[in-house]
Order: C-alpha cells, then sequence, then structure tokens
C-alpha cells in the first residue's frame, strides 16, 4: 500500500473502527515509515484534542425550564383525553353534515334530471347545505372546547343561536342568561368566574334628517362612556339619497340604553347582535400570568441569593424574559378587558329613497337596442336550452342503456314465441 | 421533616427503576420518571445542539424541544432500536430543523451555520470563511476547536460532533443519522482532514497553532 492510501485509513484506524486487514497493514507499514508514523501520531493528537472539547454543563434553570413545560404538556394531555371523552358530539355532528351533504346532492342529482331549471338551482343549493354544516360544526366543537374547560355549556347555549329574537334578551344583563338556560345559580361550581363577553351589533337606520342623526350617533358617543371609532358619508350623483356609516364604541353595561337612543333616531331597518365569548381564554391566561408571576419572584429570589457572577447572568436573563411573558400576557388581557368593557356599535345610516329617474327620449336608437338584446336572450336561452338537453341526456344515458337492453331482451322473447307460432302453424 | 423523608422514599422508589420501566412509566404520562428518564441524556442532547448549532442559547431551545417531542412521542417507542439512538435521533432532526431554519433567515443571522445538505449540493466540506480572526490572536484553544467544528458543512460536523463530542460508536451514529457505517467512516475521514488541513493553513499565519498539532502527541 502507498503511504497516501495508508494515511487515508487512519480516521478509521484511530478509533478502532477499521477492518482487521486493513488495521494491520497500517502496524506494518508505520514500522517501517518514519513520516507515516509521525503523521499518525499527530492524526492521533488532533483527534484528542477534538475530543478534548469535551460536553459544556447544561444551563442555568435548564431543568427546572422542562420540568414546567412537561407539566403543561401532560396538563394539557389530561385535558385533551376530557375533550375526547366527548367524541360523540362530533360523531353527532359529522352524522348531520353527512346527511346534509348526501340530501344536497340527491336533490342536486334529481334535479339534474328534469334539466336545465337544476343547473341554476344547483350552487345555491350547494352553498346552502355547506354553510348548514359549518354551523353545526362550530356549536358542537365549541361547547366541547368551553366544557373541559369551564363546566357551563348549558349556560352558553342560548349564546348560539343568533336570532333576531335573542336581541331583546342579550341586551339585558348577562347574569340573568345563567337563569335563563334553566340552570340553578347555586349549582354552578365555585370557580364560576365573571363572564368575560366581547358584544358588538350592527344595524341599519332609515332617518329623515341625515345630519342630525350623524351628529346624534357621534354625541351617544360620549353620552354613554365611548368613543367614535369611524364615521363616513356617501352623497350619491343624481339622487337627493344621503346615507353614511358609523361606528363608535360605548360602556357595554349601557349599551341596550345606548342602542335604545339610536333606534329612537329612526326606522331600524336589520339588526345584528353579536357576541364572543373569551371567558375561558381571558382566564387562562391569567393563570399563566399567575404561574409567570410566581416564577419571577422565586428567581428575584434566587437573584438575591446568588453569589456567582454567572449565575446572576443567567438568573436575570431569565427573569427577562418572564417579565416579557408577563408584558405579553398583561397586554392581552388588558385588550380584551377593553373589548368587553366597551361594545362596537356599527350604524348604517340613510335617507329614505327619493331617487328620481331621468327620462331620456330614446328615438329609433332605442328600439334598435330592444330588438338586438332581445335577439341576443334568443340566442343565450336556446343555447342554454340545448346545453340543458345535453346534460339531460348524458344524464339519462346510462338508463336509456339498461332500457334498451330490457326492450332487446322482451323483443326477441317475442319475435321467438312468433316464430315458434308460426312454426307451429305451419307443421 | 417527615414529608421530607417520605418525598426521598418517593424519589429513590423512581432512581432504582430500570430505563425500560421508566419509559413505561413516562408513557404513562408521568412527569417525574421522564425527568429521570431526561437527566442520563438531556446534557448529551445539549452539547450536541451546541456543536451543531454553535451556540448555547438555541442549544438549549433545541434540547428543550428535544425532550418535549420525545415525552409526547414516548409511545411511539417500539424498542425497534435502542432507546438512546432513538432518543438521539430526534435530538439530530430537531436540530436539522433548526438548522434549516437558520439557513432560510441567513440573510438576518450573519453567523452563517453553513448550508444544509437539502438546499446546496456539497462542493465543500468545510466553509471556515466566517472564524473570526480573534479566534487565533486570543489564543482561546477551545474556542477555536469549537469554531473548527462549527465551520464543518452539517452532514459532515455531525459526524464529527457525535463521533468526538458523544463518543459514540460508528455503528450508533450511522443508525442515528440513518446511513451507513461505510458513509460515517468516509465522512468522519474528511472532516478531520478538513479540519487538520485548516489548521495546518492557519498555523502558517499563526505558529501558536502548532501546538494543537503537536501537544497531544508528545503527551502519549
Amino acid at each position: 500500500m502507498k503511504c497516501s492510501d495508508i494515511r487515508n485509513n487512519f480516521s478509521d484506524y484511530i478509533d478502532g473502527e477499521a477492518l482487521p486487514e486493513v488495521a494491520a497493514a497500517i502496524e506494518q507499514h508505520v514500522t517501517g515509515c518514519d513520516e507515516c508514523r509521525r503523521e499518525l501520531e499527530n492524526y492521533r493528537a488532533f483527534t484528542a484534542l477534538l475530543s478534548g472539547l469535551g460536553e459544556e454543563e447544561l444551563p442555568f434553570a435548564f431543568n427546572a425550564k422542562l420540568r414546567q413545560r412537561l407539566e403543561e404538556e401532560a396538563r394539557a394531555r389530561r385535558r385533551g383525553k376530557a375533550v375526547k371523552k366527548r367524541g360523540w358530539v362530533k360523531a353527532v355532528a359529522l352524522a348531520a353534515a353527512c346527511l346534509v351533504l348526501v340530501v344536497g346532492a340527491a336533490s342536486v342529482g334529481g334535479r339534474l334530471l328534469l334539466g336545465k331549471g337544476a343547473n341554476d338551482a344547483a350552487p345555491a343549493e350547494g352553498y346552502y347545505g355547506e354553510s348548514g354544516v359549518a354551523l353545526y360544526d362550530y356549536g358542537g366543537g365549541s361547547s366541547g372546547m368551553t366544557a373541559a374547560r369551564a363546566p357551563q355549556t348549558a349556560a352558553e347555549a342560548p349564546q348560539a343561536a343568533p336570532e333576531a329574537e335573542m336581541f331583546a334578551e342579550e341586551a339585558q344583563e348577562y347574569s340573568a342568561a345563567d337563569n335563563v338556560a334553566g340552570v340553578d345559580p347555586k349549582s354552578v361550581p365555585q370557580e364560576a368566574l365573571e363572564r368575560k363577553i366581547i358584544r358588538n351589533c350592527s344595524l341599519s337606520l332609515k332617518v329623515n334628517d341625515f345630519d342630525a342623526a350623524f351628529a346624534a350617533i357621534e354625541a351617544c358617543a360620549a353620552t354613554y362612556g365611548g368613543y367614535v371609532v369611524s364615521g363616513e358619508k356617501y352623497d350619491y350623483e343624481g339622487s337627493t339619497q344621503r346615507s353614511g356609516f358609523i361606528s363608535i364604541r360605548v360602556d357595554s353595561e349601557r349599551l341596550d340604553e345606548a342602542l335604545a337612543e339610536i333606534e329612537g333616531l329612526g326606522a331600524a331597518e336589520s339588526s345584528n347582535f353579536y357576541t364572543s365569548d373569551v371567558t375561558a381564554d381571558y382566564y387562562d391566561i391569567q393563570g399563566r400570568l399567575k404561574q409567570y408571576r410566581t416564577q419571577e419572584q422565586r428567581l428575584t429570589e434566587l437573584y438575591d441569593q446568588a453569589e456567582a457572577i454567572t449565575d446572576m447572568i443567567a438568573i436575570e436573563a431569565e427573569l427577562s424574559r418572564v417579565s416579557a411573558e408577563i408584558d405579553s400576557l398583561e397586554g392581552t388581557l388588558r385588550y380584551y378587558d377593553q373589548l368587553t368593557a366597551l361594545s362596537l356599535i356599527n350604524v348604517n345610516l340613510y335617507t329614505p329613497d327619493t331617487y328620481t329617474q331621468v327620462v331620456e327620449p330614446q328615438g329609433w336608437a332605442g328600439f334598435w337596442q330592444d330588438i338586438r338584446e332581445g335577439f341576443l336572450n334568443g340566442i343565450n336561452s336556446a343555447l342554454d336550452f340545448l346545453a340543458g338537453l345535453f346534460v339531460l341526456i348524458v344524464s339519462i344515458f346510462p338508463s336509456l342503456v339498461l332500457v334498451a337492453v330490457a326492450v332487446l331482451v322482451v323483443a326477441l322473447v317475442i319475435r321467438g314465441l312468433r316464430k315458434r307460432k308460426r312454426g307451429g302453424e305451419k307443421q | 421533616m417527615k414529608k421530607t423523608q417520605h418525598d426521598r422514599t418517593g424519589a429513590e422508589s423512581i432512581a432504582g427503576l430500570s430505563e425500560t420501566e421508566l419509559i413505561q412509566r413516562g408513557k404513562d404520562g408521568d412527569v417525574a420518571a421522564f425527568e429521570q428518564l431526561a437527566e442520563a441524556y438531556s446534557r448529551r442532547i445539549y452539547n450536541i445542539g451546541l456543536r451543531m448549532l454553535g451556540n448555547g442559547e438555541d442549544a438549549a431551545d433545541m434540547a428543550q424541544e428535544t425532550l418535549l417531542k420525545i415525552y409526547r412521542n414516548l409511545s411511539r417507542f417500539r424498542g425497534d432500536c435502542s432507546f438512546s439512538t432513538w432518543v438521539y435521533r430526534i435530538g439530530v432532526n430537531t436540530c436539522r430543523d433548526m438548522l434549516r431554519a437558520a439557513y432560510r433567515n441567513r440573510e438576518l443571522n450573519f453567523s452563517d451555520f453553513g448550508e444544509d445538505d437539502q438546499y446546496r449540493q456539497d462542493f465543500e466540506i468545510a466553509d471556515y470563511s466566517h472564524i473570526p480572526e480573534q479566534a487565533y490572536l486570543e489564543q482561546e484553544d477551545q474556542r477555536y476547536l469549537a469554531e473548527l467544528v462549527s465551520g464543518l458543512n452539517p452532514k459532515y460536523r455531525l459526524v464529527a460532533v457525535l463521533r468526538e463530542i458523544s463518543g459514540l460508536s460508528y455503528q450508533e451514529i450511522a443508525d442515528i443519522a440513518n446511513i451507513s457505517v461505510g458513509t460515517v467512516k468516509s465522512r468522519l475521514n474528511r472532516a478531520r482532514a478538513a479540519m487538520r488541513n485548516q489548521v495546518l493553513r492557519d498555523a502558517e499565519q499563526y505558529p501558536h497553532l502548532h501546538r494543537l498539532m503537536l501537544q497531544g502527541g508528545q503527551g502519549k
């Protein structure tokens, strides 16, 4: 073996992982070759140096941090199991979703056979089906989730139905809702905490004096402890109708008062009320915050006891991380506090439609225009009809084949019978 | 007083358990048992991260992440390889993910960790362009050596780290990195050659580095 081949195997040889024959060859070679022997020694020295880098100690608080994360994980796992037990809720939701889809598909399929009309109806049908599924799924999922965190599902039930009639009830003091659901307040566990609910609403209002109403709503914001979020006014060309949009925030405790006042300004055409319950999130964050605060306190104590500079630096780094977490959680809580304390009211404002169309004499041009449009419409409907017919034929084709086969069989049988009959007569 | 007594006996009952028993308990979600199990590996995982990622902060994150993944997926460990191999493999994969993320963010982070083999073909084994001159000037041999290792291209670095730092056998390295023993041999050989050549090159400019090459040899 050449010197270069020998040296190329030093790496394995030093680790004792070279093949026996290679190891033997190296040993034999280096007894005769001084240069390679020196090279081997250097190589070995170098690898020894590298392994001399060794392993460093774990950073400060590594195990404490790990324990915290493990415990969080274990808790999440237990919570996950609790949710899994409610799997039947999901199963029912899924079954319902399947049913809706099957019924939807069947009705779409059925209409398809009837020809063109179904083509128009299909997308609407499909959309309706989908939204129905989504709604159901949401209901199942959310009740499952909240139930796992706080056992108050029943109390939440009325919220799930965003009916217009709910409006009046919802506007009442929320604590009343617990009773509405038929839950004895005493049966709610001690840990039933103040609910954190974001309540917003939007309404369309027809008013006679646009500017006065707009100003009144602006004033409303101040009266009920809030502020104007945004406002816009639109004027249209060729129309005396005026419209606008104004969005205000008011103290959510006084939301119903504010609404009553705003509705008094004109005729409410539509109103939507939406709530979002952040209770679970809110207390979850509060719990985490508490945990971090204890940790901060512990770290501060540790810091006071620490003697080595390295320890102090490590604790300080950890402290700054913890206080950053605390800041961010506090920020989120404040944000939620603000959202729950102040309700958003969006108002679409407009005056009655007094739009007057200007009639211009069109002359013959209008006549030809009508003829042209009429003709084009005729072509379009003819094409639609043909397309519908084609779809119909394609749809019933499989059935036609079956019918054809049946007819053929019957015809053959009849013919066979006649032949036999005739044959019988001849004989 | 009585309580601490009790706690201690509790700890001992865990301490006396074999790895298999600890794994079983960990699968059931027993945090204390898992901690006991993790203790044997956390430092080793951290050190792999330290050499692979080049800094303690990322290494600590990586080790935490790895141990958490192990805790989460303990039930998936079926014993078709040794537990340590499984643990290291998860650690190595976590490292790989972090290196990949670092590669994607390389514009932001100038201390390039080198390229991952998925993103660039390997023409070079090592890239030492980033080693700061101070490393030589300050005569910090340890730091210089650490830089040597972290300058290697990740796939060579991994083999070098698992061998030199973790002291694993070729077979173990092969199992962890999912490559053949032959590949371990050739990568380690090339990695060591690249590092030695670098030291030799640097030694021309910085004579005191010769020490690194000869010291150990004289010791033996």
